[in-house]
């Protein structure tokens, strides 16, 4: 589904990704953990398609496309969905009116016709009740006056209104309490399916004991130093990023500061 | 130049005073003398007057304008009344038409009359409020006194409550070079409480000239609601000002939409006395080459005083903003709550704002804030909706509207908010309807 593959990303004249490989298939649990500033919010962004990062070597292809020519529009309408780390507070647009337009252009792209109004309630509301929000929120404007726990909860009702085919969450579990985490898990537990891939990117193993990935990835220095298993997340939440670091120092990667 | 425009103004006009209402009226024609005077000795304003320092007066001054005719057919209105407040009084080019206006089922304590007619009967609200009085210092507020002649006197007895809301509309109807000077007067007694919108609309097009004054008395207590949607025609000229008395523990809540005309200019005066408060809202929206203008003053003259000013634009184009907002706090007005803002959406190089807030402070004991912005849309909003699935253009509209949006939804009664959200949405770009629930 997804393949990256040398992946190079420069930001403002600086290399933050190098190198970076990475394999996704459908139905897996790919969880993106590392130390600060490896790099790990740089790769959702540039996935989603966000301006200032210039990818300088390397392909990224998408169900078998090229996933770094397309607007952030049209990779949302092919299925990709980012979750942001910092839901973006939009005054003076709905939360209903956003889910809708989404909903529309995201269908239309798969040739579905829009939905009428009553079917549309019914659909969104069904999806309400994954992540626990009641019908207020949805006159309410996008993220604004939102607590922390709220904007993730409205990011996981974005993604389970727009059905993704790679969910791609970014610090999901950062910031919030251990019933908002459980909630946002319980919404991104209840969308795995066969067809959907989802890329958990973390700095926390916390998040992982709610959503048990397939794969677990190191990434420092701008590219995976190790990949493995679940118990790989484990071992690091007791041993921390040092022996990773380490080793792969030892195995001739590149330092990291 | 300007002497000469204010010469041909009032060659122009000239005999008009005599045939305007309440002419017999000594007071009456001793107020238009005087104010005429003054206007011949203020002239127009030029690039030394600090008020006008950004607001050239070119395109005003290269006409000729003649008195409206007010005996005009009536227009057909149906567009204009859609969504519209059922309590109304319509004008056209200037004058009260009562034809087109409905103003049954007041509440008694309630008065409403046409200024004309006020004038003409030597009404005794309307000469205690008017005779003997300071001429403005405004020039334009002067011509305006000038030529008073009609407009709205509503007069509210104490603990009078006005349910429903009140449309002032001003129709102007095709036709070059006229001139109309609307005035308008409140005088809210005592607790009492109204919601009155004046609508200035030209939806016909012309390069008419509109001249607007109104003024507001709030006894202690009072509250109003004051909206002003400035939708004048592409072509039209529109200077208006709104002075405020707010007494004691009164409240008044002031909200501008500044829609249409190639130049628009609003002057806000309010005076805020001791436990006052008000609220001043502001939207104004230019595109291609207009150029509009909004000054507001509040003064606090006595302690425990609140006031909150939020203005917003939208400039695209080659279209000009000029916001100046000066709030006053005077020695006596201790415990001052103040704050202002005004924030700028530059849609295009070449679109232009100049915005000057200010703070005169001559109280130690307050709390005063105030602040500017000027922006283009925010790149991370744009990235969010898109990556949501929104094209560039849909993110750029849906952006603009909510920018706007935020202050038509400040609008508390329902009614009128559905009537400003009409006219607002076919002056953004897009056009795409965004009306709550949509």
């Amino acid at each position: 589904m997804l393949e990256i593959r040398n992946l190079h990303v420069e930001t403002d004249g600086k290399p933050i990704l190098k190198g970076l490989n990475l394999k996704v298939s459908p139905g897996e649990v790919h969880a993106i953990m590392g130390p600060n500033g490896s790099g790990k919010s740089t790769l959702a962004h540039v996935l989603a398609g966000r301006d200032g990062y210039h990818v300088t070597d390397g392909e990224v292809r998408y169900l078998d496309q090229d996933l770094l020519d397309k607007a952030p529009e049209e990779r949302a309408r092919d299925g990709i969905f980012l979750a942001f780390q910092y839901p973006v507070e939009i005054p003076g647009v709905s939360n209903v009116y956003l889910l809708k337009a989404a909903l529309n252009a995201v269908r239309k792209q798969r040739g579905e016709p829009e939905l009428d109004a009553m079917d549309f309630m019914s659909y969104v509301r069904a999806r309400m009740k994954l992540v626990e929000m009641d019908d207020s929120f949805l006159s309410r404007a996008v993220n604004q006056g939102f607590s922390g726990g709220e904007k993730k909860r409205n990011e996981i009702l974005q993604m389970a209104v727009l059905e993704p085919r790679l969910a791609i969450l970014d610090e999901t579990d950062s910031g919030l309490d251990i019933d908002a985490l459980r909630i946002v898990a319980g919404g991104v537990n209840s969308l795995r399916s066969p067809e959907r891939a989802t890329i958990l990117v973390t700095h926390y193993q916390r998040l992982l004991d709610y959503i048990i990935p397939d794969f677990v990835h190191v990434l420092a220095g701008g590219r995976i130093i190790r990949s493995g298993g679940r118990e790989l997340a484990l071992e690091l939440e007791e041993r921390g990023y040092g022996w990773v670091l380490d080793q792969a120092k030892a195995a001739g990667a590149e330092a990291v500061a | 130049m300007s002497e000469s425009f204010a010469e041909r103004l009032l060659a122009g006009l000239s005999g008009q005073q005599q045939a305007l209402p309440g002419a017999s009226h000594p007071w009456v024609a001793a107020l238009r003398r005087d104010a005429l005077t003054r206007f011949r000795e203020l002239g127009l304003p030029g690039a030394r007057n600090e008020a006008w320092k950004y607001t050239r007066l070119n395109a005003l001054e290269r006409r000729s304008f003649q008195p409206a005719d007010p005996a005009v057919a009536l227009p057909d209105l149906g567009d204009l009344l859609a969504a519209a407040p059922p309590l109304r009084a319509v004008f056209v080019n200037g004058r009260f038409r009562a034809e087109a206006s409905a103003l049954a089922g007041l509440p008694a304590g309630a008065r409403l009359c046409p200024l004309a007619e006020a004038l003409e009967q030597d009404d005794g609200t309307l000469r205690e409020r008017l005779a003997g009085g300071v001429v403005d210092e405004d020039a334009f507020g002067a011509l305006n006194a000038a030529f008073i002649g009609d407009g709205l006197l509503l007069e509210l007895a104490a603990d009078c409550v006005l349910e429903q809301p009140l449309l002032l509309l001003f129709v102007s109807i095709a036709g070059d070079d006229y001139v109309s000077h609307p005035r308008n007067i409140v005088v809210a007694g005592r607790h009492s409480r109204a919601t009155v919108l004046e609508a200035y609309v030209g939806p016909q097009g012309g390069s008419y000239f509109t001249n607007a004054s109104t003024e507001l008395y709030l006894a202690p207590g009072a509250r109003l609601d004051h909206l002003r949607r400035q939708d004048e025609a592409a072509g039209a000229f529109h200077l208006g000002r709104v002075r405020a008395r707010v007494e004691r523990d009164a409240g008044y809540r002031s909200q501008v939409f500044s829609l249409g005309a190639q130049l628009a200019r609003l002057d806000l005066d309010v005076h805020l006395g001791q436990g006052a408060e008000c609220d001043l809202d502001g939207l104004y929206l230019a595109a291609k080459r207009q150029h509009v203008d909004h000054q507001t003053r509040v003064e606090h003259a006595a302690p425990h005083g609140r006031s909150a000013e939020y203005y917003k634009g939208v400039i695209d184009d080659a279209a000009r903003a000029v916001f100046s907002g000066t709030v006053l706090v005077q020695p006596d007005a201790q415990k001052t709550d103040a704050q202002q803002m005004n924030r700028n959406l530059l849609l295009s190089p070449r679109a232009e704002v100049d915005t000057k807030p200010q703070l005169v402070i001559y109280a130690d004991d307050v709390k005063c804030a105030h602040g500017a912005t000027i922006g283009q849309l925010d790149p991370v909003e744009m990235f969010y909706l898109r990556s949501r699935g929104l094209d560039e253009t849909a993110a750029r509209e849906l952006l603009i509207h909510a920018f706007a949006n935020e202050l038509v939804d400040r609008v508390a009664d329902d009614g009128l908010r559905a009537f400003i959200f009409r006219c607002l949405d076919a002056r953004l770009p897009g056009r795409e309807p965004l009306l709550e629930g949509e």
